[in-house]
């Protein structure tokens, strides 16, 4: 099984929807990446969400590929982030997807 | 001085490419929201409840797709990377495991059984009739009928991981004794430690007996050395050609079921309200000798320390105080905090390397209160402003009890293996803790730090009703008995300088051997690998009733 | 009295700020102004302009028994009406809220008299007759140890004091209590402590910048001022630390050999 690379984008602050959605898209439109992933903050009453993590997956590793995520956050995210790369989700199966009943089996 | 900063990972390795036996099935992953190649089960519901209502976490939901978002946890030193769910003891079959294999096991010695056979009954002990002894008991163990006709026996699978090991420090009796029963000292171990351990255990013999994980199952801890009694009984008689009940029956019944037995965990103040041989008894020094990696990897202490903290997490954390005294699904993250991410990771490390950077080598440094305050000084002070400095550790333990555990267990196994005290170790953990809350303005949750304002009085003291060498202290232990987010934490201070030093053995060279068997069904040698195992449901736990099931 | 109380050791700024907010003598300055009614609807234990509820009657009515101790100690406004026990809890943010829950516990216990205060992580409650508490609470959000965007009035669902803040500087608040104001820059409340919508907005003003904060700060930071270049603050926990080891240790012998 090839497991595929990962950035995670770790902004310093926390992204509101309004800056979070576009950047998303726009990264997700790019043809090498293959997932995108995020996770965040929410509300309780589900209005407001602020984004934490976002995590692309790629089909490779190289550094045209790493500029282009680049110049996309200096783009939109003005106070600082940290990238880091490596893998950062899960790429397995794991035992509570089974218990919630999410693997389908053909 | 440099951080290795591990937990900015960077898992730069190539993965061999496997054939694609998964593609027929499909699933969404609990971290993704957004996929090009959406599945029928992506579907666009975008707001969930966190379901789970920790107070004050929040299991979030991102840009959500129909799905309840975990954050990812990477288990420390493995490729691992699961949810939060998986590491739920309920949910991990491998941690089970690891609770079931160490409380159905029990030492027993032989040479009180030899001697009475010997002096007593003038019969001849050579290892032949040991070997015969142990062929039978290993019949007998699971279930098997030895003496008596019509006896009712066991189903053999569902005792599958029943069976009955011999060691000894004798290597001219090692050598005849079946290799099929035989825990080898001087294949599991590197040489310079086999020499140390079968010094210490001298021309003793014992035997090593793990009651089916069933038994533990349908009773309780204090049912093992029951169990394991009876047979052994049984199994002398059967062997030696003796009368199933004469006088000296006694004396086997005695020293199989008393006398010769060192259990896993002692029994407990009836304030506990539970039975023995449940982990409440159960020594540090004890835990961390069941963990194998320092005969597997014996030039990293870190490791090894990691790993007994691994273990300390899951069962005094979550097992023990987390459900037998609690309950619940609480107290998984204050566990997982010391075993993911590689956070504790990369403290320990730095705490070694600062040893060999500051003092050229472990066991060096004379444990003065000046040094001990010094050296856990200088790691807390790393650790606390690693959170500061960085938000994405910081967020990670959003916790104060985790960072706390955290910090004060980098301090408390630095100083540890910087002086090869664990009782300098401890009470560097407490100056650890209290220097925290002054640099924070905070600690952790309410009442965390109970133990935490007493324990500097403590370390050094050994008194009669409160007071022990650190390693052979235990849940039980006064103060510790309260409060979560400590053991995991205090089972690595136990064994960090022993790691340190390269001794062979934590607090015990027969737990230690007793658990250098390859035969068990947890690895612990590889603790939070076999945890890995267990989430990504490839562990195969023992115990399961599919014989009588429909 | 001979001794004169100290507070709280270490030269930085860090340590000077520790000690005026735990000094008594020493006034909170007032940064904001909130009224009365502001405060009771961000608490929600009554309806403003209501009646404070009893637990029993007034002291003076009920006629207490002789005790020295009762005859020693005044009781608080609150006590002698028979208030119920209500509650003020706050989160502060470990991005350079100006005070730490440790803080608020010393502060208010050199401070407020008739108290009962719990000091976890993410959050610190303080508690006593509701009238009590409500003038407490009026000092601890109108003066400089409560930053509007820093400092959380949270009751429960406290998560956020170790979250990264938002784009606008605001702690993470899960029950959404307050909104930042674009058009005038402040943080008002829209719900009272516990997440239920009060009738209007209450302001709490505009946050502090960052600059502002660092001068205000009760918390050692990696990015700010170390505890290493405080080396006080580490004598004391040290001697804090020995002086239990040894008396654990060997209390008798005085020499600390």
């Amino acid at each position: 099984m090839r497991v595929k690379p990962e950035l995670q984008i770790f902004p310093l602050r926390l992204l509101s929807e309004k800056t979070a959605k576009p950047m998303i898209d726009e990264i997700e439109n790019l043809d090498f990446v293959s997932k995108v992933g995020t996770r965040g903050f929410s509300s309780r009453d589900g209005v407001d969400y602020k984004v934490g993590w976002i995590w692309i997956e790629m089909d490779s590793d190289s550094d045209d590929n790493n500029e282009s995520i680049e110049k996309i956050c200096q783009n939109y995210i003005k106070f600082g982030y940290e990238i880091q790369r490596g893998r950062f989700t899960k790429y397995r199966v794991t035992t509570s997807d089974y218990l919630k009943g999410l693997v389908k089996e053909e | 001085m440099e951080s290795r900063k591990l937990y900015i990972k960077s898992m730069e390795k190539k993965f061999k490419e496997k054939p694609d036996d998964r593609k027929t099935q499909f699933y969404n992953y609990g971290t993704w929201t957004q996929s090009k190649r959406k599945t029928a089960y992506v579907e666009a519901s975008k707001k969930m409840e966190a379901k789970r209502g920790i107070p004050g976490y929040n299991p979030d939901v991102g840009l959500a797709q129909g799905q309840r978002l975990l954050m990812p946890y990477q288990l420390n030193h493995t490729d691992y990377i699961v949810d939060m769910d998986d590491l739920h003891f309920m949910n991990n079959a491998a941690m089970q495991q690891i609770w079931d294999d160490i409380r159905r096991t029990v030492i027993v010695g032989m040479d009180m059984a030899h001697n009475i056979l010997e002096k007593r009954l003038g019969k001849e002990v050579t290892p032949e009739t040991i070997n015969h002894y142990l062929e039978l008991i290993n019949h007998t163990m699971p279930g098997g009928a030895v003496i008596q006709e019509h006896m009712c026996e066991v189903n053999p699978e569902l005792a599958e991981d029943c069976y009955v090991k011999f060691f000894t420090g004798d290597d001219e009796l090692a050598d005849q004794i079946d290799k099929r029963f035989l825990i080898d000292i001087n294949k599991q171990f590197p040489e310079d430690q086999a020499e140390k351990i079968k010094n210490a255990i001298g021309k003793s013999s014992y035997q090593v007996v793990r009651a089916p994980t069933l038994v533990g199952r349908v009773c309780d801890g204090g049912t093992i050395s029951r169990w394991s009694g009876m047979q052994i009984g049984m199994t002398m008689m059967g062997a030696y050609n003796m009368a199933a009940g004469e006088a000296a029956t006694a004396d086997f019944s005695y020293a199989a079921k008393h006398a010769s037995v060192i259990g896993m965990a002692s029994m407990m103040p009836a304030r506990r309200a539970r039975g023995a041989n449940e982990p409440g008894g159960m020594p540090f020094g004890v835990l961390a000798d069941c963990v194998q990696s320092n005969r597997l990897y014996p030039e990293d202490a870190g490791r090894h320390t990691l790993e007994v903290i691994a273990a300390g997490a899951v069962v005094y954390d979550q097992i023990y105080l987390g459900s037998y005294m609690s309950g619940g699904v609480g107290f998984t993250q204050y566990a997982s905090a010391t075993y993911t991410d590689n956070i504790l990771e990369d403290f320990v490390y730095y705490g070694i390397d600062y040893i060999k950077d500051k003092y050229g080598d472990f066991c060096t440094v004379e444990p003065t209160v000046e040094n001990i305050q010094k050296i856990s000084t200088d790691i807390g002070v790393y650790c606390l402003e690693t959170y500061e400095n960085y938000p994405t550790v910081m967020e990670s333990h959003f916790g104060g009890s985790q960072r706390a555990a955290c910090i004060s267990a980098a301090s408390g196994c630095t100083t540890a293996m910087a002086t090869g005290s664990a009782t300098s170790g401890i009470n560097a953990w407490y100056q650890s803790q209290l220097l925290h809350k002054e640099e924070m303005g905070r600690l952790g949750f309410y009442g965390y730090d109970l133990q935490d304002q007493c324990g500097s009085s403590n370390s050094f003291s050994f008194r009669s009703d409160e007071g022990l060498p650190f390693e052979m202290r235990g849940p039980n232990y006064p103060n510790y008995a309260m409060n979560v987010g400590h053991m995991s934490a205090y089972s690595g201070i136990a064994t960090a300088p022993h790691a340190a030093r390269g001794d062979a053995w934590t607090l015990s060279p027969l737990i230690k051997v007793a658990f250098a068997d390859d035969s068990l069904v947890f690895d612990f040698g590889h603790v939070t690998d076999c945890y890995g195992k267990g989430c990504m449901r490839e562990f195969v736990p023992a115990g399961e009733r599919d014989a009588i099931i429909p | 009295m001979a001794y004169k109380a100290q507070f709280a050791p270490g030269s930085t700024i860090i340590s000077k700020n520790r000690r005026k907010y735990m000094d008594p003598d020493y006034q909170l300055k007032k940064l904001r102004s909130l009224s009365d009614e502001d405060i009771v609807l961000v608490l929600g234990h009554r309806a403003p302009g209501e009646d404070f509820k009893s637990v029993h009657p007034p002291l003076e009515e009920m006629g207490e028994p002789d005790c020295i101790v009762r005859e020693l100690v005044e009781p608080t406004e609150g006590a002698k009406a028979g208030d119920r026990i209500r509650y003020v809890q706050f989160t502060d943010s470990v991005y350079s809220a100006p005070i730490t829950p440790y803080q608020r516990a010393w502060a208010y216990c050199h401070r407020y008299r008739g108290i009962d205060t719990g000091t976890l992580s993410g959050r610190q409650i303080v508690e006593a007759r509701e009238r009590d508490v409500e003038k407490i609470a009026k000092e601890l959000i109108e003066t400089e140890v409560f930053d509007p965007a820093r400092t959380g009035i949270r009751g429960r669902t406290v998560h956020g004091h170790a979250v990264r803040l938002d784009e606008n500087g605001l702690m993470f608040d899960a029950m959404r209590r307050y909104i930042f104001d674009e058009a005038s820059g402040e943080v008002k409340y829209v719900k009272n402590m516990v997440g239920e919508p009060i009738d209007r907005p209450v302001s709490v003003g505009k946050p502090m910048a960052d600059a502002e904060l660092e001068k205000m700060t009760t918390m050692f930071r990696g990015d700010g001022v170390s505890i290493h270049e405080d080396q006080e603050v580490i004598d004391v926990v040290n001697a804090v630390h020995w002086g239990r080891t040894f008396g654990g240790f060997k209390s008798v012998n005085r020499d600390g050999e």
